[in-house]
């Protein structure tokens, strides 16, 4: 059994979401990136852990996402949301973005910034 | 120009100083451990780092038990010891005794090399080599155990063992080695009832060093012990040690929380373990040295 650490949202998105708030097994493997997740799981036959639907996408030889309430995840089923494990990521500024900040907030939000998105095979905004 | 006595004064106080910077350093980080760390003693209070689990993030109830990561660390350390001892203790008795001047030549830069090699190296070939080969060798689900935590720690203390004991052997004095080859003894007999036991402080403080060097190995011991916060003993479960903890947790910590001075209390038993064992092992050489 394996999951991140502390210091990964992930770790408190799935805590909350699919564990329903009750705590991890003290048995689970607290591993420092999503690739040491991919990297045990696909070295063990009974091994399970969560990662980001990118990770899935571009390790799909080596590791299988699994359906939940028969929906297997997908770029698709995240945005129709009947994949239901699913979150939104924020990013955040001190004040009204400016400078640097904003020209790279500006980049992420046009179409080229989400293209990149879609093509690391997470999901855009819209 | 200074009249030389001024200069000589001025010069000795810049030593002084430099000198003086390490003890000034370790004061300031047991201070600075000591003030992140005390207020927990009030809220949420002792009695927390005593309980049996570490679960610093819950929506249940957030937990602060050492005791996972103590026993972690313990496993972790005393497995590298057993394994570092007959390589590194039989390693030095060969370069020290056994070995030509020629040998001697190639030994030594091979063994300051290992003893340079990052430990993120280390621990990227555990991940990808000795996990997978553990496993195998174990059936286990997983490689990342205790053991190969391990068996990498052992690897990079070998070579503290190695120098340390090395110096401790050569200076048993010539005519110990003399009177009992004279008296018949063989060149084995020797080194096993005469050599070593003269030199067994020394031997024995290496040791204490090479394991005070692996209680504080964080990085190999992140990548490849599994980190899972399991009160247990057995080699081949995967440990949570407490070196690994606080460069997981650190990171992302809310400031000034009780995981952040949970955290601070993790660094100063693991500080407190490392003094202890330099300290006896500092002991223990300066009585061999003494003789």
């Amino acid at each position: 059994m394996t999951g991140r650490n502390t210091a990964s949202g992930t770790y408190a998105f799935f805590n909350k979401k699919v564990c329903e708030k009750e705590d991890y097994s003290q048995k689970m493997m607290n591993l420092a990136s999503n690739s040491a997740i991919v990297q045990i799981v696909s070295q063990d036959k009974w091994a399970i852990g969560y990662v980001g639907l990118g990770y899935l996408a571009k390790n799909k030889d080596k590791i299988k996402g699994l359906k939940v309430e028969g929906v297997a995840p997908s770029q698709e089923t995240v945005v129709d949301d009947s994949y239901v494990i699913n979150r939104p990521l924020y990013l955040y500024t001190v004040g009204k973005p400016k400078g640097a900040a904003k020209k790279y907030l500006d980049l992420i939000l046009s179409g080229a910034g989400q293209q990149v998105v879609t093509k690391a095979g997470f999901v855009a905004i819209n | 120009m200074l009249p030389s006595l001024v200069k000589d004064k001025l010069i000795k106080y810049c030593f002084l100083g430099a000198a003086s910077t390490s003890i000034l350093i370790v004061l300031l980080i047991f201070g600075f451990l000591g003030k992140e760390a005390v207020p927990f003693l009030q809220e949420p209070g002792l009695g927390k780092l005593l309980d049996s689990r570490w679960a610093p993030v819950s929506f249940v109830q957030e937990r602060f038990g050492l005791l996972p990561l103590v026993t972690g660390s313990l496993v972790v350390t005393m497995l590298a010891t057993l394994i570092a001892i007959p390589f590194g203790v039989c390693g030095a008795i060969y370069i020290a005794e056994l070995a030509g001047p020629w040998e001697r030549e190639v030994f030594k830069p091979f063994i300051e090399l290992l003893a340079g090699i990052p430990s993120v190296v280390i621990g990227f070939f555990g991940l990808v080599v000795l996990g997978p080969i553990v496993k195998n060798v174990f059936g286990l689900g997983s490689g990342l155990t205790a053991l190969t935590g391990a068996l990498l720690l052992a690897l990079m203390s070998i070579p503290t063992i190695i120098t340390i004991s090395e110096d401790a052997i050569k200076s048993v004095p010539r005519s110990y080695k003399e009177a009992s080859l004279a008296m018949g003894a063989t060149r084995m007999q020797t080194i096993i009832k005469v050599i070593v036991p003269a030199a067994l402080s020394g031997i024995i403080a290496a040791v204490m060093l090479g394991m005070g060097r692996v209680v504080g190995e964080t990085m190999a011991v992140l990548m490849c012990t599994g980190n899972a916060p399991i009160v247990t003993l057995s080699p081949v479960e995967p440990v949570y040690t407490m070196t690994a903890v606080i460069a997981a947790e650190m990171g992302e910590v809310a400031f000034g929380s009780e995981h952040y001075r949970a955290l601070f209390w993790v660094g100063l038993v693991l500080l407190f373990a490392t003094f202890i064992i330099n300290y006896v092992a500092q002991k223990v050489l300066h009585t061999y040295q003494q003789r």
